[in-house]
C-alpha cells in the first residue's frame, strides 16, 4: 500500500510539472505557389495490341481559390488508342482549396477507359503519349506589409515602422506578387501611398486570360494571350491602378502601378498596414504519360 | 551539575541581549543620496497586455505601467501617452488624442520610489478571415511625452585672487566638478570653474543620458511632440531651458552665453555647454553651491510586437 501511495506520488509530481506547453499557431495557408496538380497513370504502361488500359488521374487543388467549373480534357493518340464506349474524355469539375478548414484541399479521381484499336503496319513496339490537359479561372489573393509613413522628412525618430519594399512569398497560387516597392510621394503637405507591384507566374502550368479559359480546352486555337486583371486595395479601399490588364509572359516578371485615392498626413501618424492584391486568371495544367503498346508475334489488327 | 547548566544558560541569555541591542540614540536615519540616475519617466507594458498573438475579432486590452524615476514631479497637465503604428481599420476603438498620464510624485530624500500607476487602452480586432488574410503583425509604439525638469548642485570653490602671490593657505582650490546625474534624463554631467580676477567663470556641461529625444520646454511643443502630429521642427529638438542658475543667493543666468532669446540651450550630439559668470567681492578663496535648473520637454517610446491571426 505504501509503495503504491509513493508511486501515485511520483505520478502525480511527473504529470504536475511537465514543461508547459503553448498553443500552436494556426497554420498559414496563404502559401505556395501551386494550383491544380495533376497525378497521371495508366494502370497498364505496357499495353499488348488490341488491349484496354485504364488511365487514372488524381486531381488536387493545393491552392487556395476554390475552382468551379474546371474543365479537364483527356488527349490521346486517336490513331491507336480510343475511349471504351461510356467513357468520357472531358469534364466538368470542381475542387475546393486549401483552407483553415480544409489545409490538403480538394481531391479528384478521374478514369478514363481506353483500348488499342491499332498499330501501324512492321511496328512492333510503339510509343504514344496520353495528356490530361485542365483549364479553370483562378485568383491569387495577395496580401503584403507595408509602412505608411507621412513623415517623409524623418522629425520623429522613432517609427514604428519603415517604408522599404516587400518580398512577398507564395500565396496559394500560381501567379504571385513577387515584391512591392512603395513610395511616399509628397501631395502638398500629404503623402500619397504608390506601390509598383511585381507579379510572375510562379507555377508549372500558363496563363490565359479568364474568359478564355473555357476555349483553352475545348478548342485547338494557338492564340491565348496571357493576360490577368488586377486590383489593389489598402485600407478597404480600391487603389488607382496604371492598367487592370497586365501581359504575363511566361518566365518573365510583370510590373504594374498602383497609387492610393486617399492621401495620409502627420495626423494619421506612422503605421503598418496590408496592401491586398486579387489577380483573376485562367490557367491551365498539363499532365503527360507515356504508353507502350506492343505487337505481339502474328498479331496483324484489332478485331472490330 | 545544575548550577553549570543554570549558568551555561545565563551566559548564552547574556549574550544574546548583548548582541540584540537597541542602537544608541544619535545614530538616526540619514537621508538618502537621491539626486542620481538618467531616468524621468519609466514605461513598460504590463506582461500579456497585450499577449504576443491575438486573433482576429477578438478584444485587445493594452495597459502600461508608468512610475517617475527621477526627482522632479510629472505627469497631470498636458502630459499624455500616445498609442500609435497599428493600422486603425484594423484595430479599431483606439484614438489619436493619447492618455494624459496621471500625476507622479518623484523620488526625494525619504521617498526612495516615486509615483507608479498604470494607462490602459481598449480597441477591437476587426476582421482578417473575410479577406483570407494569415495574420497581421503591427509593432505598437507607446510615446509618452511630457515636461521636466533637472536641479544640480555643485560645490564650487569661488577664489577672487587666484593667482596672488601668499604663503597663506586656501581654504579650496578652484577646479571642476564633475556631476555625473541627478535623477533625470538631462544630466549636468560637469562644472569647469575658471577663477580669474573678481570674477569666476563657469562652463557647465549638459547630456542627454535618457535615451529619448529632448525639445523646447512649452505646451506648444508638448503637443507637436505626438506622433499624430506634424512634429517638432529641427529648431525645437535638442534644446533646454535654463530656468535659473544661483550662487551667493543671487541668480546670474543674465551673464550666461550660448541661450537664445527665450532662454534655450542647443544640444549637438547630445551634448551642450553653458557659460556663466559671477561677480566677487570677496577676499579670499570659498566654497559655495551653484545650483543650476533646467526645464524641457521629453519624448521617449517603447515598441510591443505584436501578431493577429486570422481564424475560421
Amino acid at each position: 500500500m505504501r509503495t503504491f501511495g509513493c508511486w501515485l506520488l511520483i505520478i502525480g509530481l511527473l504529470i504536475g510539472c511537465t514543461a508547459p506547453t503553448t498553443v500552436p499557431a494556426p497554420p498559414d495557408i496563404a502559401k505556395g505557389t501551386d494550383a491544380l496538380t495533376i497525378d497521371l497513370r495508366a494502370t497498364n504502361p505496357e499495353l499488348i495490341m488490341c488491349q484496354q488500359t485504364d488511365l487514372v488521374a488524381t486531381l488536387r487543388n493545393l491552392g487556395t481559390t476554390n475552382i468551379e467549373r474546371g474543365l479537364y480534357t483527356f488527349i490521346i493518340e486517336d490513331q491507336v488508342l480510343k475511349p471504351v464506349t461510356g467513357t468520357n474524355r472531358k469534364k466538368l469539375f470542381d475542387l475546393e482549396g486549401r483552407s483553415q478548414y480544409n489545409p490538403q484541399g480538394g481531391i479528384e479521381q478521374t478514369t478514363l477507359k481506353v483500348k488499342n484499336t491499332a498499330l501501324p503496319p512492321q511496328i512492333e513496339t510503339y510509343q504514344t503519349p496520353i495528356i490530361l490537359q485542365a483549364c479553370y479561372q483562378y485568383e491569387t489573393l495577395a496580401s503584403a506589409p507595408i509602412c505608411i509613413d507621412p513623415d517623409v522628412l524623418g522629425k520623429n525618430p522613432a517609427k514604428p515602422c519603415t517604408v522599404a519594399p516587400v518580398s512577398v512569398g507564395g500565396q496559394g497560387a500560381p501567379v504571385a506578387v513577387t515584391r512591392i516597392e512603395p513610395t511616399m510621394a509628397p501631395a502638398g503637405n500629404d503623402i500619397r501611398p504608390t506601390f509598383t507591384i511585381y507579379l510572375q507566374n510562379l507555377g508549372s502550368g500558363r496563363v490565359v486570360s479568364a474568359p478564355d479559359v473555357e476555349s483553352a480546352c475545348t478548342t485547338t486555337t494557338t492564340t491565348l494571350n496571357p493576360t490577368v486583371e488586377i486590383a489593389a486595395f489598402l485600407q478597404n479601399r480600391p487603389l488607382r491602378c496604371t492598367q487592370r490588364e497586365v501581359r504575363l509572359e511566361q518566365g518573365k516578371e510583370a510590373r504594374i502601378a498602383c497609387e492610393s485615392e486617399q492621401t495620409y498626413g502627420p495626423a494619421q501618424g506612422t503605421f503598418s498596414s496590408i496592401l491586398e492584391v486579387e489577380i483573376t486568371y485562367g490557367y491551365i495544367n498539363t499532365a503527360s504519360q507515356s504508353l507502350t503498346i506492343n505487337r505481339l508475334p502474328g498479331q496483324e489488327r484489332c478485331p472490330p | 551539575m545544575t548550577l553549570m547548566k543554570k549558568s551555561a544558560l545565563s551566559l548564552i541569555l547574556l549574550s544574546f541581549l548583548l548582541a540584540c541591542q537597541a542602537p544608541t540614540s544619535g545614530q538616526s536615519p540619514q537621508p538618502q543620496e537621491f539626486r542620481s540616475g538618467t531616468q524621468g519617466l519609466d514605461l513598460q507594458y504590463v506582461a500579456n497586455l497585450p499577449p504576443p498573438r491575438l486573433f482576429d475579432r477578438d478584444q485587445v486590452n493594452i495597459m502600461l505601467q508608468v512610475e517617475n524615476r527621477g526627482t522632479a514631479p510629472l505627469g497631470g497637465g498636458a502630459d499624455r501617452i500616445y498609442l500609435s503604428g497599428f493600422d486603425p481599420t484594423i484595430i479599431t476603438g483606439i484614438g489619436t488624442d493619447g492618455l494624459p498620464i496621471p500625476p507622479l510624485e518623484p523620488r526625494s530624500a525619504f521617498v526612495s520610489q516615486g509615483g507608479r500607476d498604470t494607462i490602459s487602452w481598449r480597441g477591437q480586432i476587426r476582421s482578417l478571415t473575410d479577406k483570407r488574410i494569415d495574420k497581421y503583425t503591427p509593432l505598437l509604439l507607446a510615446t509618452a511625452c511630457y515636461t521636466y525638469e533637472t536641479t544640480a548642485t555643485a560645490q564650487v570653490c569661488l577664489d577672487p585672487n587666484p593667482y596672488q602671490a601668499t604663503s597663506q593657505q586656501k581654504v579650496c582650490t578652484a577646479s571642476g566638478v564633475g556631476l555625473g546625474s541627478q535623477g533625470a534624463p538631462i544630466a549636468i554631467t560637469n562644472v569647469d570653474v575658471q577663477p580669474q580676477p573678481q570674477r569666476t567663470r563657469f562652463i557647465i556641461t549638459i547630456t542627454n543620458s535618457g535615451g529619448g529625444t529632448v525639445y523646447k520646454y512649452g505646451t506648444q511643443y508638448l503637443n507637436k511632440c505626438s506622433p499624430y502630429s506634424a512634429g517638432l521642427a529641427f529648431d525645437e529638438v535638442d534644446f533646454v531651458q535654463l530656468s535659473d542658475i544661483t550662487i551667493l543667493g543671487r541668480s546670474i543666468k543674465q551673464s550666461c552665453k550660448g541661450l537664445d532669446r527665450d532662454g534655450h540651450l542647443r544640444l549637438t550630439s547630445g551634448t551642450g555647454q553653458l557659460f556663466c559668470e559671477v561677480d566677487l567681492n570677496e577676499q579670499s578663496a570659498f566654497l559655495s553651491p551653484l545650483t543650476i535648473t533646467l526645464r524641457y520637454g521629453y519624448r521617449q517610446s517603447i515598441p510591443k510586437p505584436l501578431e493577429i491571426r486570422a481564424v475560421p
